[in-house]
């Protein structure tokens, strides 16, 4: 091979021989810091700053969820690794919230920052950790004082969303199962709504359904139905259950079909979709049956 | 930059009034839907995102053959016959395309945000400078990819590739639906990560976010493409003796 020199008009910059391999190293080491991050099960909640967390909370209209800690406290830290290092559930803590840390530093420093001190005071925190949830403007409040376990502190929040949504929680649906759908289906004109859910996925079913709207629509114009993917975990008792399951030949989670009452074509919303798709989906589907 | 191939391949579009159609229907065709919807009674305008995702339909049609046509043409040895480097040659056409392409997407989300909102307060709201860096992100990844394999194949043949690619992940999803097969879920997103560059700018809340996969790719495939086009280039003979 014939050496290129420099003026040639061939010559390339030493950077941009560089720069692949830098390139490809940076890929490697996002790889890395992915699989390093999941084994590690570090903080993954995306706290906002306390001063700006009253101002966020009122334009985003969420709740803001304290949590009261301290470096030196190992329940503290257990709660870190255990609830704010789950993927699922820092995820649904960053979405429905305004997640603020309030660290004490009496132990470090001998005082706290007067924002520190008044909050202490206000919801008075007597032990670490301690979760508050509240909504501006409003006077009620949930709290968690300690840390037992992650399941206990799932339901906590769970709880908490349900009480702050109001209108707008996913679990307000009176989710039915299809064997007794189908037993009574003479009885309703309206069109079934089959939610395929798969619990061991890590998607939201707040991403998925909290909406006021939707769930409004949901409530006064459909028939829910969950069924539960992998669909043999349903142990469907009626042969129609089945088959209907079967005809939708739904491969993927999560996602929303419409059964309509006259034996009419399925619709689909198969796939990651947020609630604002899925209220979409909805209502265009009725605008079109209606006409 | 070159500021002479520059203009040349801003020439090249409007001398191609095949391209300025295409264009015209891609900007078209949404706020056709819009009209559509409008007349049918439904308040719906495509979103913002969807028309933003349109910006690879530009880079497309603007950087169809992007070497290969020079090649193809016979401007390149023309070109190659004067003192100009060759990554400097890759690095203008690079950023050209992408450029139209981008002021091209701008305008598209400009009609649409008109057309939706009419001159109110809405419209300057709805162009959000996050939208804008995404346009331009997607517009260089796209244009990245497109060189790299317009320095391999002749001619437009660079889109024949991607839009067979295209099709292979569509008929791949279809087949996943019905032969469902473990771990192969997302084997048609990640070919249209890599054929489609582009990272989600809103995602980026913290210095600890820019280590996401999506971030790595992006330039790893830019860089790549970039280096590896010059590589091609370079490798290639274009004076008029090799003929």
């Amino acid at each position: 091979m014939v050496p290129i020199k420099l003026n040639s008009t061939r010559a390339t910059p030493l950077l941009m021989r560089i720069l692949p391999a830098l390139g490809i190293g940076y890929l490697a080491a996002c790889f890395a810091a992915q699989s390093y991050l999941s084994a590690q099960k570090i903080d993954l909640v995306e706290w906002v700053d306390l001063k700006k967390a009253a101002e966020i909370s009122k334009k985003l209209d969420k709740p803001i969820m304290y949590d009261f800690s301290a470096q030196w406290c190992g329940p503290c830290q257990a709660l870190k690794q255990e609830v704010f290092g789950d993927k699922t559930l820092a995820k649904q803590i960053n979405q429905m919230f305004v997640p603020v840390q309030v660290i004490d530093r009496v132990r470090e420093d001998g005082a706290n920052l007067l924002e520190v001190d008044n909050l202490q005071k206000k919801y008075k925190i007597d032990s670490f950790p301690t979760l508050v949830v509240m909504k501006v403007g409003q006077s009620d409040i949930r709290t968690q004082t300690g840390f037992k376990d992650k399941e206990t502190t799932k339901e906590f929040i769970r709880g908490t969303l349900a009480w702050s949504m109001k209108g707008a929680n996913p679990y307000d649906v009176d989710w039915k199962n299809l064997d007794d759908v189908i037993v009574s289906s003479h009885k309703s004109e309206r069109p079934l709504l089959i939610l395929f859910w798969d619990e061991r996925k890590e998607y939201s079913r707040y991403e998925y359904l909290a909406n006021k709207d939707l769930v409004k629509v949901i409530k006064e114009n459909f028939v829910p139905v969950e069924v539960t993917v992998p669909i043999k975990a349903n142990d469907f008792k009626l042969a129609e259950s089945k088959d209907l399951v079967d005809k939708l030949a739904v491969k993927r989670s999560p996602a929303l079909v419409i059964v309509p009452p006259d034996g009419g074509v399925p619709h689909f919303q198969i796939g990651n979709s947020t609630y604002d798709d899925n209220k979409d989906f909805l209502q265009k589907y009725l605008r079109f049956s209606r006409k | 930059m070159n500021k002479s191939i520059a203009l040349m391949t801003i020439k090249q579009l409007w001398n191609r009034p095949v391209r300025l159609v295409l264009l015209a229907g891609f900007v078209g065709f949404p706020l056709l839907i819009d009209v559509m919807n409008r007349q049918m009674g439904f308040k719906d305008h495509t979103s913002s995102a969807m028309v933003i995702i349109n910006t690879s339909m530009f880079v497309l049609i603007i950087g169809a053959g992007i070497i290969g046509q020079d090649i193809s043409d016979g401007i390149l040895p023309l070109i190659f016959s004067r003192p100009i480097k060759r990554w400097q040659y890759i690095l203008t056409k690079w950023l050209a395309v992408a450029f139209m392409a981008s002021i091209v997407a701008f305008l598209n989300l400009f009609i649409h945000l008109l057309f939706a909102h009419g001159f109110t307060f809405e419209l300057v709201k709805g162009i959000m400078p996050f939208d804008l860096a995404q346009i331009v992100l997607l517009a260089m990844g796209t244009t990245s990819v497109m060189l790299l394999l317009s320095s391999l194949l002749p001619g437009a043949a660079d889109v024949g590739v991607i839009l067979l690619v295209c099709a292979a992940c569509f008929v791949i999803t279809i087949l996943q639906h019905f032969f469902h097969v473990p771990g192969m879920e997302d084997t048609a997103m990640n070919v249209f990560a890599i054929l489609f560059p582009s990272f989600d700018l809103g995602d980026i809340h913290s210095l600890r976010q820019l280590l996401s996969i999506e971030i790595g790719r992006y330039f790893a495939v830019v860089l790549v493409c970039l280096s590896g086009s010059v590589l091609l280039v370079n490798e290639k003979e274009f004076s008029y003796g090799s003929n």
